[in-house]
C-alpha cells in the first residue's frame, strides 16, 4: 500500500488504510479463487475491440 | 379516487388519463402532495421536478382535449436515480462531489423515452453513492429507508428507485444495476424489477460505473408496468457504444401467455448457499407454483462472482481515480476505500476476470440449450437493519454492503436479463425477491413467468402502510 499510493498520487489517512488493507484482502481472496481455474493461453478475454 | 390510481398501476393511471377519469394534472398534483409528505421518512427523492412536471401533466391534458392520442403513460408519473441525467439538474450519482457538475443540457436517452411514452418525470432519487453499494445508505443524502419497515434498509444502489414505488410515492422508478443495484433493491423492498440483458436498453445520458457491467431498468409494482415502461424505452440509441444492434422484442403483447411450455429449472449448487431459510423458501415456493422440480447447476458461479468482484474494484477505481486524488475528503469513506483498493488491484487480475468471463458465459449459453427459464435468490436474507455492518451467512461472518448482492453477481457478470419478483410470508412484515434468469434478449420471457406469477397470487407488491 505505501509503495503503491504515491505511485498512484494517492494519500492514505490512518482511517482509510485499515479498511483499504480489509478491501485488498478481500480482493486478494476473490483472486485467489479466480486462478484457481485453468486458462488457456489462446482464451479471448470476453470484450473484444472491433476496428 | 386519485389516492386509489396512485396505489395502483401506471397501466391503470394511463386509462384513467385517457378516458379523462382523470385529469394527468391531478394526478401530478396528488403525487407532489404524497412526496411532500413522505419523503421526509423515506429519504427517496433528492430533487424534485414539481414545475416540470406540472407542465407535462398540462400539455398531456391539453392534448387530450385537442383529441390527440395518448401514449402508453399517459400521465403516469416516475422518478429516477440520480445518476441519470435530467435537463437543468447536475447530475449528483449519489455524491457529493458530482453536484459541481454543469447542470445536464438534455434528459437521459430512457428518461426522454418514458416521457415520450407520456410518463410524467417527478424527480431524482437517492442512491449510494457512485452506484457502488447495496445497501441504500448514503453518507451525503442519509439513507433511503425501507417502506415496509423504515429502521430496515431499501437496498442500493438504486435505494431511493426502490423506497419511492414501495412507498407508493410513484409507479414505476428507473434505476441502474451493475452488479445488482436494481435487484437488491427490488428484492429488499417487494418489488418487481428488471435488469435486461447487457446492451439492451441505452445508457447513454448514465453515470457509469463499471462499463463491463453497467446495465439500467425498470421498478414497478406489477409486472404489467415493468413491462410498459421497458417496451417504451426500447430502441437503438448511437449515444451507447454498448448497446448491441438487436431487434427490439416487445415484451407486453405476450405478457399473459402463461408459462405452458416453457423450460423452468432451479439453480442449485452456488445459489443454494451463503443465504437465510427465507431466501430458499422463496425460491421453493416460485418453483412449486410453476411445477419447477428440476435443479440444474451454473458450474462455477462463485469464481464468477470473484471475477465480477475485481473487474468492479479495477473499473470503478479507474473511473473515480483522479476524484480520489484531488477530493479524497468529498468522498462516502465507504466508498473511498473500497476505490482505493480497487486502484492499487494488478492489472493481471482484472485481464484474467475477463477472460473467464467469456469462458462463463459460454457455459451459461449451454445451459439455455435445455432450460428457458431459471429460479434463484435474489438477496440473501431480508432487509437488515439501517446502519448494520455485517451479517452471518452459513456461519461466516461478511461485510453486508458488498455481500447483498452475492446472488446477483455471477449474473449481471454475463449480462443475462434477470426480472426479480417479490414474495411474501404470513406474519413477516417485509419481502424477499426471487430471480427470475433468461437467456439473452429474452426479456420477454421472464416478464411472462413474473406476470403468470402474479395473477396466480404467488408474489404480489403492495404499497407500504405509511403514518
Amino acid at each position: 500500500m505505501d509503495a503503491v499510493a504515491p505511485l498512484l498520487g494517492l494519500t492514505l489517512t490512518p482511517e482509510s488504510r485499515a479498511q483499504t488493507a480489509l478491501h485488498l484482502s478481500i480482493a486478494a481472496q476473490q483472486a485467489e479463487k479466480l486462478f484457481s481455474i485453468a486458462l488457456d493461453d489462446a482464451e479471448e478475454p470476453a470484450p473484444v475491440f472491433t476496428a | 379516487m386519485t389516492a386509489k390510481l396512485l396505489d395502483g398501476s401506471a397501466q391503470a393511471i394511463a386509462a384513467a388519463v385517457k378516458t379523462g377519469v382523470v385529469s394527468a394534472l391531478e394526478i401530478a398534483q396528488s403525487t407532489l402532495k404524497r412526496i411532500e409528505s413522505h419523503n421526509r421518512a423515506l429519504g427517496a427523492f433528492t430533487d424534485v421536478t414539481a414545475g416540470r412536471a406540472l407542465a407535462k401533466a398540462a400539455e398531456i391534458d391539453a392534448a387530450r382535449a385537442r383529441g390527440k392520442s395518448l401514449g402508453p403513460l399517459a400521465g403516469a408519473p416516475f422518478a429516477v436515480k440520480n445518476l441519470f441525467d435530467i435537463e437543468g439538474l447536475s447530475t449528483r450519482a449519489g455524491s457529493k462531489i458530482n453536484r459541481d457538475r454543469a447542470p445536464a443540457k438534455t434528459d437521459a436517452t430512457i428518461v426522454a423515452r418514458l416521457e415520450a411514452a407520456g410518463g410524467v418525470l417527478m424527480g431524482a432519487l437517492n442512491m449510494g453513492e457512485f452506484a457502488y453499494d447495496f445497501t441504500g445508505e448514503n453518507a451525503h443524502d442519509g439513507p433511503s429507508r425501507n417502506p415496509h419497515d423504515l429502521e430496515h434498509m431499501s437496498g442500493g444502489s438504486s435505494g431511493g428507485s426502490g423506497a419511492a414505488v414501495a412507498g407508493g410515492l410513484v409507479p414505476i422508478a428507473l434505476g441502474s444495476d451493475t452488479n445488482g443495484s436494481i435487484r437488491v433493491p427490488s428484492s429488499l423492498c417487494g418489488l418487481f424489477g428488471l435488469k435486461p440483458t447487457y446492451g439492451r436498453l441505452s445508457r447513454a445520458g448514465a453515470f457509469p460505473f463499471v462499463a463491463s457491467f453497467d446495465h439500467v431498468g425498470p421498478l414497478a409494482r406489477s409486472a404489467g408496468d415493468l413491462a410498459l415502461a421497458y417496451d417504451a424505452m426500447l430502441g437503438r440509441d448511437d449515444g451507447d457504444p454498448a448497446q448491441a444492434d438487436m431487434a427490439a422484442t416487445l415484451a407486453s403483447p405476450t405478457l399473459d401467455d402463461g408459462v405452458t411450455g416453457l423450460r423452468i429449472a432451479r439453480l442449485g449448487g452456488y445459489f443454494a448457499h451463503s443465504g437465510e431459510a427465507s431466501a430458499f423458501a422463496a425460491v421453493d415456493r416460485v418453483a412449486r407454483a410453476l411445477k419447477a422440480d428440476r435443479i440444474v447447476e451454473l458450474a462455477r458461479a462463485d469464481v464468477a462472482r470473484s471475477s465480477a468482484y475485481l473487474i468492479t474494484m479495477v473499473e470503478g477505481a479507474a473511473l473515480h481515480l483522479e476524484r480520489l486524488r484531488t477530493r479524497v475528503g468529498d468522498f462516502d469513506p465507504d466508498t473511498r476505500d473500497r476505490l482505493i483498493a480497487g486502484a492499487m488491484l494488478p492489472g493481471a487480475w482484472a485481464a484474467q476476470a475477463q477472460k473467464f468471463r467469456r469462458r462463463f458465459r459460454a457455459e451459461a449459453l449451454a445451459l439455455f440449450r435445455d432450460v428457458d427459464i431459471l429460479l434463484a435468490p435474489a438477496t440473501p436474507c431480508r432487509a437488515p437493519k439501517i446502519g448494520q455492518r455485517t451479517f452471518t451467512l452459513d456461519g461466516r461472518e461478511m461485510l453486508v454492503r458488498p455481500n447483498l448482492g452475492l446472488f446477483t453477481q455471477p449474473l449481471s457478470f454475463i449480462g443475462l436479463p434477470v426480472v426479480v419478483a417479490p414474495v411474501w410470508t404470513d406474519g413477516e412484515k417485509l419481502p424477499i425477491g426471487v430471480q427470475i434468469v433468461t437467456a439473452p434478449w429474452r426479456e420477454d420471457l421472464a416478464l411472462r413467468v413474473a406476470s403468470a406469477l402474479e395473477r396466480a397470487g404467488v408474489v404480489r407488491a403492495p404499497v407500504a402502510t405509511l403514518a
